[in-house]
């Protein structure tokens, strides 16, 4: 049984099951409609989230223009079908290539640009696109946003408030399992080595440049897919939603919820974004201390958590076997370990 | 010393040279390492070893000259065309003098990244999973736990790079190298940092890596005795300039070599 929950599909499907009872839950009336709103609205932050943690947390690239390629995304899939009236899912496909192609061009910049310069660099295409999100009326309706309806599948499905919510559901333990593929694996170790150490990375035939623009490709095609799903679960999308500030609460979420970790950025997103607006926002003499709790949350991680709540988790978890006494950080007994067989190695691998 | 025939040779450092600004690391240097031997380059420190090595591996381009590899079935490469991550493409792969880890993660997977080139596996395959890549990955896996086992750091294996001492961090590195299957290994003073008993039993490993991998070795070390116990030849280089190349013995006798190390290493055994 431990074994099963242990393998990580399991636990996506999981959580994700839990995420879709949620509306039932709400129907019985023990939680609001509009939690199951912010829940839906915190899940698609933490897919954003996460593609700015393979960026950052995986390969070491800062860029603080997360919201901008969100943003163009909603507006793109926001005309596609409002506009044009053209299917959703022709909607989807544009609204990812399209930022997706842009944020490649910005993996190019990031052979230029190191550390901090790569950030003002992402910062100033974000600022960019925010201009043209208020200027290029035609295409966002400038101040008074854009509007877009909910997802209708294969052209009759329309899906209404919950339902959207479940496809929300789904696309986030489809996108969580992809991630973890990915990362796991063959190309996490190259995106690993780049950051660790750039010289060893290429002293192993690691292409640094391929690498950086597949990294920026990842966080891209992370940060469309949550601004389509934003614009049609919300409804709407204003300029003044995508700016610096989300971006950094997108930082925000993967510092607190942990560097590389796939729960830690959902659990940094419900901290950062649900608990607030569940919690803070509603009491009104809390409602202003959100953005300050937000700002201590962030020293406390970076001074005393640096690797985020993902990391306390497996500190807990060693403190708890420990205390058991029987077994170290690793699962093997204290006794056995000083003359470990390969084949026991093995066996406690796949333990 | 009498030349080696060309067939024998597995790689040839040409007139090479490199400077930083007005200070020339590396001075019209040439030598020629033969085929699954170990040769070691010695040289007092800042005398430009790193720098040749990093000519080799195209971590710099060298000013001038030429650096050319010699497969076993005869084929030239010309290194100095390649880029800096194709080299180990060619069968050569280096470690560091300050060993470059990724220190956040275990020491198996550190050893994995030496195996990037050797794996094919397509973004495509990797993002669903395919028997195929898990396949690969097991495979991989179990490779890399027999050369940890090799090394004697098997059981190490889930521990996490940073926080081992620096003598397993070493070997870690040596691990990786051998990951990539490869003709030439190129190792910037391995022994660094490492106590007697640690010294012999690298130089033990380094013979062994020779024969079990059919490699050819390439090393800088200051520590003497472990050069002279298993380089087959040896080059000793001072301000960027070849001073001398041969046998241990001839090398250990030779006035030049005793007189660059004077008052740097004391003696030489
Ligand atoms: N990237 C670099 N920039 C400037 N000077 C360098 C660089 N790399 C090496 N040098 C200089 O070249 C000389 C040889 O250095 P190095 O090859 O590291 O010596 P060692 O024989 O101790 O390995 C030193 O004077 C060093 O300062
Ligand atoms: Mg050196």
């Amino acid at each position: 049984m431990i074994k099963i929950v242990k393998n990580s599909y399991i636990q996506f499907i999981l959580l994700g099951l839990a995420l879709l009872t949620l509306p039932f839950i709400a129907e019985m009336g023990v939680i609001r409609n509009s939690t199951v709103t912010v829940i839906g609205t915190t899940i698609i932050y933490t897919i954003a989230a996460l593609g700015l943690n393979v960026l950052l947390g995986f390969s070491g690239l800062i860029s603080l223009g997360t919201a901008g390629f969100m943003g163009l995304a909603a507006y793109i899939s926001a005309y596609v079908t409002e506009t044009m009236n053209l299917p959703f899912e022709v909607a989807v496909l544009a609204a990812i290539i399209i930022p997706t192609f842009l944020g490649i061009l910005v993996g190019i910049l990031s052979l230029k640009f190191e550390g901090i310069y790569l950030g003002i660099a992402t910062l100033v295409v974000a600022e960019i696109l925010r201009e043209i999100f208020i200027n290029v009326t035609e295409f966002t309706g400038g101040a008074s946003g854009a509007l877009a309806s909910r997802p209708e599948l294969l052209g009759f499905f329309k899906l209404d408030r919950i339902q959207t919510y479940y496809l929300i559901v789904i696309v986030m333990v489809i996108i969580f399992m992809l991630i973890h593929n990915l990362t796991k694996g063959h190309m996490g170790r190259a995106l690993n080595a780049m950051r660790g150490s750039e010289a060893a990375a290429q002293a192993m035939g690691i292409n640094i440049f391929k690498y950086r623009l597949i990294a920026f490709g990842i966080a891209t095609i992370l940060a469309s897919v949550s601004g389509v799903l934003y614009v049609h679960y919300v409804g709407l999308s204003y300029p003044t939603t995508w700016n610096l500030m989300l971006s950094l609460d997108f930082l925000a979420i993967i510092v607190v919820g942990g560097f590389r970790s796939i729960f830690g950025t959902f659990i940094g997103a419900f901290i950062l974004f649900a608990m607030s607006e569940l919690f803070l926002k509603p009491i009104p003499a809390l409602a202003n201390i959100a953005p300050l709790v937000k700002g201590i949350l962030i020293i406390i991680f970076i001074l005393y958590y640096p690797n985020g709540l993902a990391n306390i988790k497996n500190q807990v978890s060693h403190w708890w076997q420990r205390r058991k006494g029987k077994k170290d950080e690793y699962g093997q007994t204290k006794e056995k370990k000083k003359k470990l067989t390969r084949a026991e190695v093995r066996e406690n691998d796949t333990a | 010393m009498i030349q080696p025939e060309k067939k024998d040779i597995a790689l040839k450092v040409e007139n090479v040279s490199i400077a930083f600004g007005g200070l020339k690391a590396v001075d019209d240097l040439s030598f020629s390492i033969r085929r699954n031997e170990i040769y070691g380059l010695i040289g007092p420190n800042g005398a430009g070893k790193t720098t040749i090595f990093n000519c080799i591996t195209q971590f710099y381009k060298a000013d001038s000259g030429s650096v050319h590899f010699i497969h076993s079935n005869g084929k030239e490469t010309n290194l100095m065309d390649l880029e800096v991550h194709n080299v180990i493409k060619e069968g050569i792969v280096r470690t560091f003098q300050n060993v470059e880890l990724i220190r956040e993660l275990s020491i198996i997977d550190n050893v994995l990244v030496g195996a990037h080139h050797v794996m094919h596996q397509p973004l495509l395959g990797q993002l669903f999973n395919r028997g195929k890549i898990r396949r690969d990955e097991e495979e991989t896996r179990k490779k890399a736990e027999g050369i940890l086992e090799f090394l004697d750091i098997l059981h190490l294996k889930n521990f996490i790079a940073g926080s081992q001492p620096y003598g397993v961090q070493k070997k870690v590195e040596i691990a990786r190298t051998l990951m990539s299957n490869p003709d030439l290994i190129i190792l910037d003073e391995p022994a660094a940092g490492l106590n007697d008993t640690e010294t012999k039993e690298l130089a033990d490993r380094i013979k062994k890596i020779k024969d079990v991998y059919n490699a050819t070795i390439l090393l800088v070390e200051h520590d003497m005795r472990l050069v002279m116990d298993i380089c087959d030849h040896i080059c000793a280089i001072s301000f960027g300039e070849k001073i001398a190349e041969g046998t241990p013995k001839e090398i250990q006798s030779n006035p030049e070599v005793q007189k660059a190390y004077l008052g740097e290493e004391g003696e030489l055994e």
